[in-house]
């Protein structure tokens, strides 16, 4: 493209620091026992025990799933530690500022996560950071609870709402739903609980933090939200993990219930470790997530905003369960140096009136290979359902791969599905233009794949907006020339 | 599927003895292959729409006795060429089916174009069967357009009533510089047959390529359709009308494989699904490494009509350079309420309007097509499609004309 | 000819008609005039059957039949034609096909045999000329393509053809320029018989200075709020509604 800026090199990776805290981490390996282990270093109750080892005893019987357009790494399931407590050996977790380590305290300072309640001034957001495999510390609880939100990691709602994680835990992702969602049931560790009662708006932006810190371990999350009827809660997702030269794999699950006239916003900034510029080392992203709109006229909105990972394998997908549910995906995925991501989304569309949107945009360069796939499924019910679906991917360079791989299956006469996809490659007259009005070719894929994303980076909520700007940009720094 | 191989094998002398030569030659390949590939399962993503293993579990007869007929037999410098060219394009390795025809196929078709010659007729190629008890039949085209040639084949498929079918096809297709090949391939057999159409084609630089199936009356219909553009300026267009209903099942599976730089290629496909026909479309976009200035179009569109109705649609592109222009649009939905209601105000009933806007829509891909004379042909067997299953004729108001 | 009585209806569970008493009676023309949202097309479709819409209450009388009774095209063969204000455009239906079958239609309903081809070019050519619409426009698809001016002009076009016995002209004005309002106003003066009953509807005087009213309506929320001869047209045109508002 041009020649002044092949030598620009390309930005670290911001976030790949390590921190020295006294981690608990049990021996490496997946067995019963190991299920077993983590069950009751968590004094967990029998019936979660149970479900942990039904999962266990499912996914031994399960192979990796290789359908994705992704040259996977042999995991070896059996070298990895699935426990990893860096808030050591406190039993009951922390209880205040003070019992946390203080290295630890830096380490999410570092991050830009408020941890302390003070940013509470400035309109703030509830945050719950996870690092490893234990929920850190959670913000904001106590003005959540005067509204009846619930909002703590997902190990003390075990504790204290085991009804509702009872209820609700494995209803929208079963432990048989595939390889990863059955691991990652046998042995997650931590995540967060999200209860949003009836007619509750969550007054602030929820958030989760995820890091991996630990080496050899991977991390297991999982998060349960439930909107009930007509509640609202706008959720955000954040993750980083220090520079490795291993892979490190994250195996979670999201599920999310909407019931009648609820709406769920739910929002991911991904910039797990990519690896290196030789593709070595990363995190393997391999993540299920999956809203219920099990309401009518119930509302799911995912965006995400994915830079990082060596690896991303993710379907944010939704069921539209109740009449007039509502469902978007909003979706820009980065790839580089030789990052690969297969991601997309599912719609299922089972009531009548329901209606979906999706907008994906893909980004490669480097030597990466970047896939949509999607499924858009109307069932025989959903009379005048409709959804509209718009895939772009932008190139930037010759080496990488953009792929498109759209499902559609249709089963009702009155259901209406659209769906559309470009690819293009940003053009030397672009480039021009904004050179001769004195933009850096730099800045000027950074101004161009920012217009390009603008549709999904509208929709991340304020906070999140400008991070995920900045990312997307430094994620490509280096790909012109 | 074992109970052909077990054929083969016990009656291989008999195949041998009643073929063109030269396609023994590389029966032991196939069968080979097969016995190793398997029956492609619907977990198999290209297959994944069609039940293969059920269309060759029945125990079809065949007729390998009177298989070649030596009727027009071609001469030898075609037969040289043909020799050369065979199985080329048609690999026993990449496909099941491809190989079980390529182990039992006794007779073939060839068509040579010289360089330059200029053929305005269409050559006609009519396959009926007929038969008193189930059949398989396997069946074998090659076609060579030499240099600066331009040829138009029409492929016409039938079947006679009350018989099981099923018959598999490998044709094989080789576009030289800057020749011109139309490719029609009409199917108006009945529910009793299952047909398998594997097209293979190869564009040289400058070539170009048209390829068209109509799907109007049959029982299950698999067209794989590969097609690659292997020299610099080639172009291919890939067309596809399905008006199906009952228990048909029509599936396009289609590949345009651009394997080199300044190539064009567009696919237009649509699909009219009712009562409990199943409809699937895969359409798959390979641009390879260095295969810039690519130029690519994908639409398909369909109607599904009822609620036993079902129709597959994917869509896909696989992109590996990045001076490229390649989109895809699918559509799924019915037929327009505004306009309807339009005609309706004009006084045109509503089964009429429906008619008329089904017509519309199928027209689209006949208008498309660059045989003129044909375009006319197809709106006919296209509306008569929509009539006469509707049995709708003798009340339509359309063409003013008494039950045509 | 047409007698509409208390004639409520919706559309999208929203009231939008509340009441409307109208009578037209053979060979006249009425204006109906209002503002955006007041019902004005909303009556109109009401009128014609589009399946959208919903009667709630109330009856319209078309040569003593009940009209809310019949289909659209039972409506358009007994003689209802609606000149839409926003026609659709229809890909894949050539326009001379598509007004040969809405023609074979009606000769269908009269007890006719089918026109032949050869009648029915001759047909097209001579009314065609009327609102000097071009030859090439009747070889596309329905209304696909077509400018703005070229669909109205279209409408009355297909009017020529099928001789309704009441029009229905939704905002036809609309987006014409002053030549083609004129061509169009002119060609609809010339099809009418004596007997062609209209219903005009529109924003402006300027159609109605081509198109001459003999009742005027005005239509306010839903409602005939006042009727009156040519000159309650001129009224509003200097005036606007409001003067009629604040009476109200």
């Amino acid at each position: 493209m041009n020649n002044e800026v092949q030598d620009i090199i390309a930005k670290d990776y911001e976030y790949g620091f390590t921190t020295n805290v006294a981690t608990e981490i049990i021996d490496r390996g997946l067995t019963e026992e190991v299920v077993r282990l983590i069950s009751s270093k968590k004094g967990e109750p029998d019936w979660l025990l149970d479900f942990r080892l039904k999962a266990f005893r499912h996914w031994r019987t399960l192979e990796q799933p290789t359908w994705g357009h992704l040259n996977m790494p042999d995991i070896d399931y059996q070298a990895i530690s699935y426990y990893a407590d860096p808030t050591a050996s406190k039993k009951q977790g922390p209880q205040s500022l003070d019992e946390i380590d203080p290295e630890l305290m830096r380490a999410f300072d570092k991050l830009g996560i408020p941890l302390e309640e003070r940013l509470e001034k400035a309109g703030g957001m509830a945050v719950d950071a996870v690092m490893d495999s234990v929920s850190v510390k959670t913000t904001f609880r106590k003005t959540l609870a005067e509204k009846g939100i619930i909002f703590c990691s997902i190990s003390e709602a075990v504790r204290e709402h085991p009804d509702l994680v009872r209820k609700y835990l494995g209803s929208v992702v079963p432990y048989r739903d595939n390889f990863f969602a059955a691991l990652n049931s046998a042995v997650f560790s931590d995540g967060s609980f999200v209860y949003i009662p009836k007619g509750v708006r969550c007054p602030m932006e929820l958030s989760t933090y995820f890091r991996i810190n630990a080496r050899g371990t991977g991390q297991f999350e999982r998060t349960l939200i439930v909107a009930d009827d007509n509640a609202y809660v706008s959720y955000l997702e954040g993750c980083t993990a220090p520079m490795r030269d291993e892979n490190q794999l994250h195996a979670a699950i999201v599920e999310i219930v909407v019931e009648n006239h609820a709406e769920v916003k739910y929002s991911t900034v991904q910039n797990w470790y990519p690896g290196d510029k030789e593709g070595r080392g990363g995190v393997l992203n391999l993540v299920t997530k999956r809203g219920l709109l099990r309401g009518q006229h119930s509302k799911l909105s995912w965006t995400q905003v994915e830079t990082g990972s060596a690896i991303t394998w993710k379907y944010p997908s939704c069921v539209l369960q109740g009449e007039g549910s509502q469902a978007e995906f909003y979706s820009v995925a980065v790839t580089n140096n030789y990052q690969q991501a297969d991601t997309g989304t599912k719609m299922i569309h089972l009531a009548p009136g329901t209606r979906s949107t999706i907008i994906s945009k893909g980004i490669s360069a480097g030597r990466s290979q970047n896939s949509y796939r999607g499924l858009v499924r109307m069932g025989p019910k959903a009379e005048g359902a409709r959804n509209y679906s718009s895939c772009d991917s932008l190139l930037l360079g010759s080496k990488c791969g953009a792929h498109t791989f759209p499902y559609m299956d249709v089963q009702n006469p009155s259901a209406v599905v659209e769906h559309e996809a470009t690819t293009s490659k940003i053009s030397e007259d672009q480039l021009f233009y904004c050179q001769q009005r004195g933009i850096s070719p730099e800045d000027a894929v950074g101004l161009i794949v920012n217009g390009y994303a603008k549709d999904v980076l509208n929709k991340l909520p304020f906070e999140f907006a400008a991070e995920a700007q900045k990312l997307l940009s430094v994620s490509l720094e280096g790909t012109v020339g | 599927m074992s109970q052909y191989l077990e054929l083969f094998q016990s009656q291989r002398a008999l195949i041998d003895g009643n073929s063109i030569p030269f396609l023994n030659q590389h029966r032991d390949a196939a069968a080979q292959a097969l016995a190793q590939l398997g029956l492609p399962t619907q977990k198999e993503e290209r297959y994944r729409y069609t039940d293969v293993v059920g269309a060759f579990a029945p125990n079809y007869g065949l007729n390998l006795r009177q298989a070649h007929t030596a009727a027009n037999q071609p001469d030898a410098a075609v037969l040289r060429q043909a020799e050369a060219l065979y199985g080329t394009l048609a690999s026993v390795q990449a496909d099941a089916i491809t190989a079980l025809n390529t182990m039992l196929v006794q007779d073939i078709t060839v068509l040579c174009i010289p360089a330059g010659e200029q053929k305005e007729n269409p050559i006609r190629v009519s396959q009926l069967l007929r038969s008193t008890a189930p059949l398989m039949q396997n069946r074998r085209l090659l076609i060579v357009a030499e240099p600066g040639s331009r040829a138009r084949i029409l492929l016409n498929d039938k079947a006679d009533e009350g018989q099981d079918f099923l018959t598999t096809q490998v044709t094989e297709v080789f576009v030289s510089e800057g020749a011109d090949v139309e490719f029609y391939d009409i199917e108006q057999t009945h529910a009793r047959c299952h047909r398998f159409h594997q097209f293979y084609a190869d564009v040289q630089q400058g070539g170009r390529l048209t390829h068209t199936v109509f799907t109007l009356t049959g029982g299950l219909s698999r067209n794989t359709t590969q097609v690659r553009l292997s020299g610099k300026d080639a172009e291919a267009n890939l067309y596809g009308c399905a008006v199906i209903d009952a228990t048909q099942h029509c599936d396009n599976n289609t590949l345009i494989d651009h394997a080199v730089a300044g190539c064009r290629s567009n696919e237009l496909y649509k699909y009219v699904v009712d009562q409990q026909a199943v409809g699937a479309f895969a359409g798959r976009v390979l641009v390879r490494p260095g295969a810039d200035q690519t130029d690519s179009r994908e639409t398909n569109a369909n109607l599904v009509c009822t609620t036993q109705a079902r129709m597959f649609t994917q869509p896909m592109l696989e992109i590996y350079a990045d001076d490229v222009k390649c989109s895809h649009g699918s559509t799924v939905g019915q037929l327009n309420d505004e306009a309807l209601f339009y005609m309706r105000q004009r006084g045109i009933s509503q089964a009429d309007a429906r008619l008329l806007l089904k017509q519309a829509f199928a027209s689209e891909v006949i208008n498309a097509l660059p045989f003129e004379a044909l375009r006319g042909r197809l709106q006919v067997l296209v509306d008569q499609r929509f009539r006469g299953e509707l049995n709708h004729c003798r009340t339509c108001n359309l063409c003013g004309t008494q039950n045509t | 000819m047409l007698e509409i009585k208390n004639l409520h209806a919706t559309v999208g569970g929203k009231e939008i008609l509340k009441g409307i008493d109208l009578t037209v009676r053979p060979g006249e023309v009425h204006a109906l005039m209002g503002q955006n949202g007041a019902g004005k097309s909303t009556l109109s479709n009401v009128l014609v059957g589009h399946p959208a819409y919903t009667v709630t209450e109330g009856s319209v009388t078309y040569n003593g039949k009940d009209l809310l009774a019949m289909s659209p095209e039972e409506r358009a063969n007994e003689g209802l034609f609606l000149s839409f204000q926003q026609p659709v455009e229809i890909p894949g239906v050539p326009m001379n096909y598509f007004m040969r079958a809405a023609y074979n239609a009606k000769r269908k309903h009269l007890g006719l045999e089918p026109i032949s081809s050869g009648d029915f070019v001759k047909l097209m050519r001579e009314k065609r000329k009327i609102v000097e619409l071009d030859s090439k426009l009747t070889s596309r698809s329905v209304n696909e393509g077509f400018s703005g001016g070229e669909k109205k002009r279209n409408e009355i076009f297909q009017m020529a053809i099928l001789e309704p016995s009441f029009c229905i002209l939704d905002e036809t004005d609309s987006g014409l320029d002053v030549d083609a309002l004129r061509i169009v106003a002119e060609g609809f003066n010339q099809l009418r018989k004596p007997d062609t009953s209209a219903i005009v509807i529109t924003h402006y005087q300027r159609l109605l200075d081509y198109i001459k009213p003999d009742v005027v309506h005005v239509l306010i929320n839903g409602r005939i709020v006042r009727t009156g001869g040519p000159e309650l047209a001129l009224e509003i045109e200097n005036q606007g509604f409001d003067w009629i508002k604040n009476e109200e």
